[in-house]
């Protein structure tokens, strides 16, 4: 065994026997750029070529036969569908932004967009998994569990990986952001941000009965016995963990509260993400890191919203809008705030779409032929921040926004690099179960160093 | 000749041996691994009773147990600690055997007497009670990576029906201390068991294999996980680790993985799982559930027959024949277009083309005014109709039936003839065939093997549109449900019967079944039977493999199991990785510890509460946990056993022990999971709780509970803020403190320290201390009259260390 297994298998090992606590912060394997990361989850799969990845012969084909090899997707697709939407450059890096995204165009010299993104199959379960957890099929732990492992989280009053979806789940549920072989506490505490109520955003934060003064009475006895007893017992450590997490819990009723409070923002801030869910979720987010929560995940919304095979064009733009201003809005934000350095922003779907029409198909569309069917050959995400660099375009799709043509980034590799800007080596982050070293690449992935700032 | 599979396996055994190089010469002539020439490797040495050491006569040695720990920390020049307080030894063992604490009589009994013989008394009691098979079976349970549903699915019904069977299963074997080979045994071929021996509860045994997550319906991972839960659950073997590859340590070949596949592959569940009773019961329940249960299946057959009956109406017939009329001139995709435009299925629709294409050919009677009216020109329709009609009443080439309806007049149009055809074809059908030849001339157009509407109801499921199928499996999943959550419904097992004919398997190179690779036969692992095994010969080969796996000269099963106890009782296993025992896995510092047990447990008839005593009544088991400076220096780690752990309770037995000092647990046994409410006023044992292996609640996750989607060797034990909200804020904690204080026991107590007493025997299970009754006095200060104080009190107690662990 080398180097691999010393890192954080051991390490839990080690600090499970020693009752210490799983988010006690933790130093990465070399110095990572990025601290935190928030990864915004346009579940159902984006568009690429109406979004972040403008295709002209696409428009120049448009309502004829894509004159190259028609690849398999989930159903049949017929001629290329120009993007009803225009495209125009941004910033100084110059870099094409479709109409619906301005906001997140505002900021693009801070982005680095991919256009050479491929994963395997073209339906959303397996793609979900594979985005989240690295494989398609069987239980393994999330990105997120991966990176709480890895690093802890810098302010225990919190849980240290967030899951946000307004409204209900994403489809796969909460195999989305499980932790499967990791202990359960590196699973993500999943968040209804449709609900505004603290109690209902996290559980167990309010005592219905006791107030402020009679919960510090009881805090005050239980302390009082539990350190007699731990006396007694040679100050055993791990009871005296436990005894000091009924602290943070009583600290975690405040801070907790006071996290997903956005009203506690000046009206100025508010104003800047944007009335609405998308607004709210993403104001909470990156009041979470700022609080040190390791990894937050916001969804934009319960099953897949982005999977528009029809309609597209309607669906496309408004889906954007509700969240354009917002993630405009939270790249200044932690810009202004010297966040956006340590923390990375990831956007993207489990997938993109066909840049062909999707043809009717009984029951499973509407038939309107004005959408898109689900594409894994080649598909957009960016990063900003965290050490990612900004302003620049990594890879291409084929002429027409099919397949990832130059220089293509497998799922893995993208898992990889961002293990990468947190301070990881992606093969050595390994945890030890069922007689094998489990990663959250498994046997693939490499660090695509132009990424990298 | 070596062929390329002997040196394969031999370089496998090299691996075993520990060499780190090896050339194909040394390969051929290494052998495996059993056979000949002793193992290697520890764990798959036979088991063999060591001698039991001799030991000083001054030492303290309550049976072979301490012989065997006592040598190694002599050798250190240690000894055991002083013996625990009675009361702590009480609490330890009731929690390690029924994982609930003692009750106050409990313990004023057990301070009274605390001798040797009152101890065995205690231990007796408790192996006794219902309340063991249900601590016991839920350790089993993680092993068994039990829940009450199957994971992810697209549409079905996600809840598993019957997979409490299988958890009360283990629980009754537990506590009738059935053997624990016929326990392995039955849990991989309770079929055969049931069938062997009438007993047909061993069917629910089987759920060990069958309830796991099922990856929607893919039968490779669903196998996968099978032979994974039970590797690694009975021997410590990774066997999962050879799906893709050799196993890149252990001696085990991909083919040997797929000599286990194979065993699965050729066993499936049946559709109709059986009745755990050889009738179902004659009870109103019963009979009130099997009413409600036809009525849900009727709703879901009647909706298909409904399509079905109108693919033979007069006005279906009519829409399809008039659709194949307007379409006649389209190419096929256009066709099928129109078809779904008018809402009429695509395939029956190509039937009806294809169909009448047919009867054009072959001149049929029935369809011969249709094609000669379908040659008329539209504009001509009205000078050629009437002729043509005429022509065709009298004509014997046209069906006598439509003879008599053309005699009446002409069509107004092709889709007035279509309703006539559909009005004539209608009247004539029926189930059973005619008589009369032309008129099942006309039935058999609608009826007739291959006619264009006669689909059986699984062909018409697939015809169906989405939206249709989609009410269809709805249909279904209601009663699947209602089969799951009716009181009514009879117990059945979630069991595996052999397939008719069986799968000889072949290895899929890299784990992926579109590669299909050598055929293997099946049979069980090389490495625990040797290269002389025969491959399995009956049915599927389970009950072999079973067999295999629970026998006696198995190296392995024996070992696990004994190790897997140590573990629970000691807060840490022998064997320091619980489920693999594989090459890599270094002996634990007491092997000749661990063989005594395991060969005596295999000769004293393979009885877990027999191995319970052995462990719990000796001295090692009943040292004080307090630390020692001697220890501290020697053994930090306290793998020798100079002390006792502390141990922290699980979920299960914190919050059962809530509900057990309260007064409210209800110890209702078995039957359906229960949700975990919100209002906490659940009153059963967290056995009972719903496990959902989809969305498993946060205060499972919290709690550090057995990862319900794979075999689960050993709990992490995380300390995390949210367990304190829990137990701070849920209300379940302020339910069980209410409880206690609105309890007329409490009530009638007037003096404070009375009432503090009673608590602390209740939850901690002694009598409080002058300053403990100090600390009371100070909280209850001025509202000692106060009922919610009280329960503040109660509630800050249940929060304690003391609460939470055993010494």
């Amino acid at each position: 065994m080398g180097i691999g297994s010393l890192a954080a298998g051991d390490l839990l090992r080690n600090a499970a026997a020693a009752g210490a606590q799983p988010w006690e912060a933790r130093e990465p394997q070399f110095r990572g750029r990025a601290k935190h990361v928030i990864h915004l989850f346009m579940n159902g799969g984006p568009s690429q070529v109406d979004t972040f990845d403008p295709k002209p012969e696409l428009t120049r084909y448009d309502g004829r036969t894509i004159p190259m090899k028609s690849m398999r997707t989930e159903r049949p697709t017929g001629a290329a569908l120009a993007s009803p939407f225009s495209f125009q450059r941004y910033g100084q890096s110059g870099i094409e932004v479709s109409e619906i995204f301005p906001n997140v165009a505002s900021c693009i010299d801070d982005i680095c967009v991919i256009r050479s993104m491929k994963a395997d199959v073209p339906n959303h379960e397996p793609s979900l998994m594979l985005m989240n957890t690295g494989e398609a099929r069987l239980v393994r732990p999330s990105m997120g569990s991966w990176v709480t492992y890895g690093l802890g989280t810098e302010n225990s009053n919190l849980p240290g990986f967030i899951s946000m979806c307004p409204g209900g789940y994403p489809i796969q549920e909460s195999q989305n952001w499980q932790s499967a072989f990791l202990p359960g506490s590196y699973q993500g505490t999943y968040i209804d941000t449709s609900h505004t109520d603290v109690e209902k955003l996290v559980e167990n934060i309010r005592n219905r009965e006791a107030g402020g003064a009679e919960q510090q009475r009881r805090l005050d006895l239980l302390q009082e016995l539990n350190r007699s007893h731990w006396e007694q017992r040679q100050r055993d450590a791990r009871l005296e963990t436990r005894l000091q997490s009924f602290e943070l819990a009583y600290r975690m009723q405040v801070d907790a509260t006071d996290a997903f409070d956005t009203s506690r923002e000046p009206e100025s801030v508010r104003r800047m993400y944007g009335e609405g869910v998308q607004g709210r979720q993403l104001l909470v987010a990156r009041r979470l890191v700022e609080r040190g929560v390791r990894f937050v995940q916001v969804w934009h919304g319960p099953g897949q919203p982005w999977d528009n095979h029809d309609d597209l064009e309607v669906n496309h733009r408004r889906l954007a809008g509700e969240c354009d201003q917002a993630i405009g809005a939270l790249l200044r934000d932690l810009k202004q705030r010297g966040m956006l350095e340590e923390t990375l922003v990831l956007w993207g779907g489990e997938f993109g779409r066909t840049p062909a029409v999707e043809l009717p198909k009984p029951g499973s569309n509407a038939g309107k032929i004005n959408g898109r069917d689900h594409n894994h050959y080649g598909f957009t995400v960016w990063m900003a921040g965290g050490g990612s660099r900004g302003g620049t375009v990594y890879g291409a799709t084929d002429p027409f926004g099919f397949a990832a043509a130059q220089n293509p980034v497998h799922v893995h590799d993208l898992h990889a690099t961002i293990l990468h800007l947190l301070g990881f080596d992606h093969e050595k982050l390994t945890y030890r179960y069922a007689g094998r070293d489990f990663r959250l690449t498994d046997v693939h992935g490499r660090v695509v160093q132009e990424l990298l700032a | 000749m070596i062929c390329v599979r002997d040196i394969k396996a031999g370089l496998l055994a090299v691996a075993a041996l520990g060499l780190t190089a090896a050339t194909p010469s040394l390969a051929g002539t290494t052998d495996v691994s059993t056979a000949g020439a002793e193992p290697k490797h520890w764990a798959f040495r036979p088991v063999r009773a060591p001698k039991i050491p001799d030991v000083d006569t001054g030492a303290r040695i309550g049976g072979a147990v301490d012989a065997f720990v006592w040598r190694e920390l002599a050798e250190q020049g240690l000894d055991f600690g002083s013996p625990a307080r009675p009361e702590r030894w009480l609490r330890r063992v009731y929690f390690d055997l029924v994982g609930l604490p003692p009750a106050p009589e409990d313990v004023e009994r057990f301070l009274a007497d605390s001798s040797p013989a009152a101890r065995e008394r205690v231990v007796d009691t408790l192996l006794a009670s219902p309340r063991y098979g249900e601590r016991w079976g839920r350790h089993w349970l993680d092993v068994a990576r039990y829940a009450d549903n199957k994971g992810y699915v697209f549409e079905e019904e996600r809840k598993f029906p019957y997979a409490y069977s299988y958890r009360d299963w283990v629980v009754r074997s537990l506590n009738e201390d059935l053997p624990y080979d016929r326990f392995v045994l039955a849990q991989i071929a309770g079929d055969s068991v049931a069938e062997e021996t009438g007993d047909r509860s061993a069917y629910a045994a089987m759920g060990f294999l069958t309830l796991g997550r099922r990856f929607l319906n893919r039968e490779p991972d669903i196998i996968d996980d099978r032979i994974d839960v039970m590797s690694r659950g009975f021997m410590g073997l990774t066997v999962a680790c050879a799906r893709c590859h050799d196993h890149k340590f252990d001696p085990i070949p991909i083919e040997d993985y797929y000599s286990l596949y194979g065993v699965f592959a050729s066993s499936e569940e049946p559709d109709e799982l059986p009745l755990l009773t050889e009738e179902p019961p004659a009870t109103a329940e019963y009979a009130v559930f099997a009413a409600g249960l036809r009525e849900r299946e009727e709703k879901s057959e009647r909706y298909l027959k409904e399509r079905e009956d109108r693919l033979r109406s007069a006005e279906g017939v009519a829409a399809y024949l008039q659709l194949c009329y307007e379409g006649r001139d389209l190419p096929e995709e256009a066709f099928q277009s129109e078809a779904q435009k008018r809402k009429l299925y695509q395939r029956i629709a190509e039937r009806w083309r294809r169909y009448l294409a047919e009867t054009a050919e072959r001149n049929d009677p029935v369809f011969a005014a249709w094609h000669a009216f379908a040659g008329i020109e539209t504009q001509a329709w009205n000078v050629r109709a009437a002729e043509k009609a005429a022509e065709l009443a009298e004509s014997e080439s046209a069906h006598p039936a439509l003879r008599v309806e053309l005699r009446k007049g002409a069509p107004a149009s092709m889709a007035e003839l279509a309703q006539l055809y559909g009005r004539v074809l209608a009247e004539a059908d029926a189930e059973q065939a005619h008589a009369d030849g032309e008129r099942e001339d006309l039935r058999s157009v609608l009826r007739a093997e291959g006619a264009p509407a006669a689909v059986s109801s699984r062909e018409l499921y697939r015809l169906l549109n989405t939206p249709e199928q989609q009410e269809v499996r709805r249909l279904r999943r209601e009663a699947e449900e209602y089969r799951a959550v009716s009181e009514g419904a009879p117990p059945r097992g979630m069991a595996l019967v052999d397939r008719k004919s069986s799968v000889d398997p072949v290895v899929f190179e890299r784990g992926d079944s579109r590669r299909p690779g050598d055929r293997v036969p099946r049979q069980f692992l090389e490495a625990l039977s040797g290269p002389e095994r025969t491959p399995f010969g009956k049915g599927s080969g389970r009950r072999e493999l079973a067999e295999a796996i629970a026998d006696e000269a198995n190296p392995l099963t024996a070992r696990v199991l004994v190790n897997r106890v140590w573990q629970h009782h000691f807060g840490a296993p022998l064997v320091e990785s619980p489920s693999d025992f594989g090459v890599r896995t270094p002996p634990p510092a007491q092997p000749e510890l661990l063989d005594y047990l395991a060969a005596r447990f295999m000769a004293e008839g393979w009885s877990l509460k027999a191995l319970h005593r052995w462990i719990i009544l000796s001295e090692v088991y009943g040292q004080s946990s307090d630390d020692r400076a001697d220890g501290m220096e020697k053994d930090p780690e306290n793998r020798l056993y100079w002390k006792f752990a502390r141990k922290r309770l699980e979920f299960e037995a914190l919050r059962d022990a809530m509900l057990q000092s309260s007064g409210r647990l209800d110890d209702r046994m078995g039957g359906r999971p229960e949700e975990l409410r919100d209002d906490g006023r659940e009153r059963r044992r967290t056995l009972y709780t719903f496990i959902d292996r989809q969305n498993l609640p946060g205060v499972f996750r919290t709690f550090d509970f057995a990862n319900p989607d794979a075999h689960s060797p050993r709990r992490a034990e995380t300390t995390a803020p949210q367990q304190a909200l829990y137990l701070m804020n849920h209300p379940f904690a302020a339910k069980q403190a209410e409880s206690l204080v609105s309890s007329p026991d409490f009530q009638t107590l007037g003096l404070l320290e009375e009432r503090v007493r009673l608590i602390y025997l209740r939850l901690l299970g002694r009598e409080p201390e002058g300053f403990e009754l100090g600390t009371a006095e100070a909280f209850l200060e001025g509202r000692s009259e106060d009922d919610a104080a009280w329960r503040g009190y109660v509630q800050a107690l249940y929060c304690t260390n003391e609460f939470a662990f055993t010494d």
